[in-house]
C-alpha cells in the first residue's frame, strides 16, 4: 500500500474508532472525493479482518492481499448499474441474502455499497432492516457525495463520517510519487483537481489535459477578428462528439451492459447510457471553459501568476488578458453560464457553441 | 493438461456441478468449472456459486497433469450432445481446450486457475453419518416450511442439530413449523446445531438418493456432506434460530387419528372455492364427523364433510389450506393425528414417531 493511502488512513477518524473497538456497524463516508472514502473503506476493511495481529493491517496476508484486488468473498461491492444507474432492490436483496450467511473465510464480512444514494426507494427500504441490525460480525459502508439524496431513516441508522478535500500540495505529492507525474504537469494537475485525488487521477485517466489546452487555444482563438465562428463550433463540436463516442466504448461492461439479471439492455437504455456520457463530456468542456474564462479574468484584474488555475499558461495569457473592463469579462462568464443552460434545455450544441462563440468575441474583440 | 474418460460419467458429474455453476456478474470465472488432473489418475472438477460448492473426483486416465478452468454450461452440453463411448480432453498452456469424443472435436476457450476461488478448507470438523435416503426424507419434510421472508432471514433455512444421537430438522415461517426428530446411530457425545440455507437444501434434495451413505461434516462456518466421490460444502445462515420448542403445545385438550388420504382430498376439494383474496377453511369437529366449509363471496360457498372417530364436544377452528396440504403432501402414513385445545390456539398434526407441525388457527369471522 502506498504510503499516501496510508496516511490518509492513519489521519481518519475510522482509525481511532477501530482503535478504540467501539466500531459501529453501519458508515456513512460523505465528502466530494470518491476515491478517499473508497480507499479509507479498503483500509477499514483490512482494518477488520487483517489476519495478522500487531499492526492494524499487514497489507501482507491473503486477506489483505485478497481485499486489496477486490477479490476477497467476504468483501462484497455493491454499485449502480444498467441505464438509470440504479441500485435495484434484486442487488439490495443479494446482498443481504450474502450478509445473512455465515462468512466465507470465517472471519468478519464488510459491505461497501458505492454510490450508495442511486439506492431507489425500495432498494433503501429494504435495506433499513440491514443496515440497523446487520448480523454478527458484519459491517456496512455506504459511500456517497452527501447526505440529500438519501432516505432520512436510512442517514438515521449510519455513523456519518465527512472526508474533506486535501491541500493542493498532498496532490501533488501523490501525482509525483504515486502515479510518477512530471512535477510541472503534477503542479497544473493539482491546481485543476482542487484538492480531491478522484479529479486528478481522471486527468491522468484520458487525455483531458491536452483536451484542455485544446480548449484553451480555442478561447484565445475567439479573440482574432478574422476566425471564423461558425467553422469553429463545428470543428468543437465534432471533437465533443469524438471524444463521447470513445468515452462510450470506454464505459466498464457493469455499468453498460449490465442489468442485475445479466440480461443487455435494450437499446433505448443504450441510448440513455450513451445520451449521459455526451451529457457529462458537455459539462467537462463547459466546465474548463469557465475556469479559463476566470484565469483570464483574475490575471486582467491582477496580473498574479500565482492565483491562476491554469497556471502554466500565463504566457498565452499575459499576451490577452490586458486592458478588458471587469463589466465584459464578468458578461463573457455569465454567457458561458447561459450557453450549458441552454444546451441543457436541449439546444443543438453546435447552435449554443455557436452563439456563445459570437457574444464572446463581440465582448472582447473592439 | 490432458486425460481420457467414460463421457457418462463425466457427463453425470458435470449434470449436477450446472446447479451451483454461476450465472454471477461480479465475478465472471464463476461460470467456469475448475478442471484439476492430479498426477495420481484423478480428476476433481469443482463448482462453487460462493454459497454453495460442489467437487467430484473422478477416476481417469491421465496422460498429462495439469489445472484449468473451461466453460461449465458449455463443457456439459458438449458431453451431453457428443457420441462417442470415451471422452478425451487436452488443455495447452494457454488454456485453449480439444475435446475429443466419437468424430467430433471442440475447442473450448478456457482461463487460468489462479483466480478462481478454492473450496474452504474445514477446520475443527465434527462428522456424522447418515443414509442418504434417510437425511433427503428428513429434509423433504420440512424444507417445504421455510420461509422466503428476506427480513427474518435465520428463517430462510431448515435448523438441522444432532444431540444425543438425534437428529432433529425444523423449519417454521412464523404461521407453521414443521418438525422431524430421528433417532439415529450418531455419537451421541456430538452435539451440533446449524442453519442450512434454502438454496443448498434444495441442491441437496437433488443429489440424495439411495442407500449411500452421507457423511456430514460440521464447521464452524461451513458445513460439508460428503456422498462415495462428491464433496457437497455450504455456507450456514448466521445467527439464532428462535426457540422451536417453545412453539409446540405440549399438552393439547382432543387427539382426533384421521385417514390421511381422505382428509387431504376433502381439504382439496372445499379449498376450490378459496381464491387468492380469502383463503379460509371452517373444519368443523361434532361427533363422528369432521364438516369443512369455505365461503367467498366473489364465488360462492363449499361443504364436504367425512366420518371420523371423535367423542368431543363440538368444535370450529379455521385453517388456510394451503399450509396444511404442504404438510399432508409429504406424508406416507395412512392415518395422521390431529391435536388441538380451541380455536384460536394451534392445531398439531402428527405422524408417525417423529413427525411434527404445528399451524396457527386463522380468525374465525
Amino acid at each position: 500500500m502506498s504510503s499516501i493511502k496510508y496516511e490518509l488512513w492513519n489521519r481518519s477518524l475510522i482509525r481511532r474508532v477501530i482503535d478504540s473497538g467501539r466500531v459501529a456497524h453501519a458508515y456513512l463516508f460523505l465528502g466530494p472525493d470518491q476515491q478517499k472514502k473508497i480507499w479509507t473503506a479498503i483500509s477499514m476493511a483490512k482494518a477488520l479482518m487483517c489476519s495478522e495481529t500487531g499492526a492494524f493491517f499487514c497489507d501482507q496476508c491473503p486477506t489483505c492481499k485478497k481485499i486489496n484486488s477486490h477479490n476477497h468473498p467476504d468483501v462484497l461491492w455493491l454499485r449502480p448499474s444498467g441505464a438509470r444507474r440504479e441500485i435495484k432492490i434484486e442487488m439490495a436483496r443479494s446482498i443481504q441474502a450474502t450478509l445473512s450467511l455465515k462468512s466465507y473465510e470465517g472471519g468478519k464480512k464488510v459491505a461497501i455499497l458505492i454510490d450508495a444514494d442511486r439506492m431507489n426507494t425500495e432498494a433503501a427500504n429494504s435495506m433499513l432492516k440491514t443496515i440497523e441490525e446487520p448480523a454478527d460480525n458484519t459491517y456496512l459502508i455506504l459511500i456517497a457525495a452527501d447526505v440529500e439524496r438519501f432516505l432520512p431513516t436510512i442517514v438515521s441508522r449510519c455513523q456519518q463520517v465527512y472526508f474533506p478535500l486535501e491541500d493542493r500540495s498532498s496532490i501533488v505529492d501523490f501525482l509525483a510519487s504515486e502515479c510518477h507525474v512530471e512535477p510541472s504537469r503534477a503542479e497544473v494537475i493539482a491546481s485543476l483537481a482542487y484538492g480531491n485525488y478522484s479529479e486528478a487521477i481522471k486527468y491522468l485517466d484520458d487525455d483531458r489535459l491536452e483536451w484542455r489546452e485544446y480548449i484553451i487555444d480555442l478561447f484565445f482563438r475567439i479573440f482574432h477578428s478574422e476566425t471564423d465562428i461558425f467553422e469553429l463550433a463545428e470543428t468543437c463540436e465534432k471533437r465533443i462528439i469524438d471524444r463521447a463516442e470513445l468515452s462510450v466504448k470506454n464505459i466498464p461492461p457493469d455499468q453498460a451492459g449490465a442489468t442485475p439479471d445479466g440480461s443487455d439492455l435494450t437499446s433505448m437504455e443504450r441510448a440513455s447510457v450513451e445520451k449521459s456520457v455526451f451529457n457529462e463530456e458537455v459539462s467537462v468542456f463547459f466546465q474548463i471553459l469557465e475556469l479559463c474564462c476566470r484565469d483570464f479574468i483574475i490575471y486582467n484584474e491582477t496580473g498574479d501568476a500565482e492565483l491562476l488555475v491554469n497556471s502554466d499558461k500565463v504566457e498565452a495569457l499575459s499576451r490577452y488578458a490586458r486592458g478588458f473592463s471587469m463589466e465584459r469579462l464578468l458578461r463573457c462568464m455569465v454567457e458561458i453560464g447561459n450557453a450549458f443552460k441552454a444546451y441543457q434545455g436541449n439546444t443543438k450544441l453546435q447552435f449554443v457553441l455557436e452563439i456563445l462563440f459570437d457574444r464572446i468575441q463581440q465582448e472582447l474583440v473592439a | 493438461m490432458h486425460f481420457i474418460c467414460e463421457r457418462s460419467v463425466l457427463n453425470e458429474a458435470l449434470h449436477i456441478l450446472q446447479n451451483v455453476v454461476g450465472t454471477n456478474t461480479t465475478l465472471p470465472i464463476l461460470s467456469n468449472i475448475l478442471v484439476e488432473v492430479s498426477d495420481k489418475k484423478e480428476l476433481t472438477l469443482t463448482a462453487t456459486n460462493l454459497e454453495v460448492g460442489i467437487q467430484f473426483k473422478l477416476d481417469v486416465e491421465v496422460k498429462d497433469q495439469g489445472t484449468c478452468t473451461l466453460p461449465g454450461r458449455k463443457l456439459f452440453e458438449m458431453t451431453k450432445e457428443m457420441a462417442g463411448e470415451k471422452i478425451e480432453i487436452e488443455v495447452s498452456s494457454d488454456y485453449i481446450g480439444i475435446i475429443k469424443s466419437g468424430n467430433a472435436v471442440f475447442r473450448l476457450m478456457g482461463l487460468s486457475s489462479d483466480e478462481y476461488p478454492r473450496l474452504p478448507r474445514l477446520d475443527k470438523v465434527h462428522t456424522a453419518k447418515l443414509t442418504a435416503s434417510v437425511l433427503r426424507d428428513l429434509l423433504k419434510k420440512t424444507a417445504y416450511a421455510i420461509s422466503s421472508d428476506e427480513a427474518r432471514y435465520v428463517l430462510n433455512g431448515v435448523y438441522f442439530i444432532v444431540a444425543k444421537g438425534d437428529v432433529v430438522v425444523v423449519a417454521t415461517d412464523g404461521r407453521r413449523l414443521a418438525m422431524v426428530k430421528k433417532k439415529t446411530e450418531i455419537d451421541p457425545n456430538l452435539d451440533a446445531g446449524i442453519i442450512l440455507p434454502a438454496k443448498t437444501v434444495n441442491e441437496l434434495m437433488r443429489i440424495l438418493h439411495g442407500d449411500i451413505e452421507v457423511e456430514i461434516l460440521f464447521s464452524e462456518t461451513q458445513v460439508g456432506f460428503k456422498l462415495a466421490n462428491m464433496l457437497m460444502i455450504s455456507r450456514l445462515i448466521e445467527g439464532k434460530f428462535p426457540n422451536y420448542d417453545q412453539v409446540i403445545p405440549k399438552k393439547t385438550k382432543e387427539s382426533v387419528v384421521i385417514q390421511k388420504e381422505e382428509f387431504q382430498n376433502i381439504i382439496r376439494r372445499v379449498s376450490l372455492i378459496n381464491t387468492g383474496k380469502s383463503n379460509l377453511v371452517k373444519f368443523r369437529f361434532n361427533d363422528g364427523s369432521l364438516t369443512l366449509t369455505a365461503s367467498n363471496p366473489d364465488v360462492g360457498e363449499a361443504k364436504d364433510d367425512m366420518s371420523i372417530e371423535y367423542k368431543g364436544d363440538d368444535f370450529v377452528i379455521a385453517f388456510n389450506p394451503v399450509y396444511l396440504l404442504d404438510a399432508l403432501k409429504i406424508l406416507d402414513d395412512e392415518q395422521i393425528n390431529f391435536e388441538f385445545s380451541e380455536s384460536t390456539a394451534p392445531g398439531v398434526l402428527k405422524s408417525g414417531d417423529d413427525f411434527t407441525y404445528v399451524i396457527m388457527p386463522m380468525k374465525l369471522r
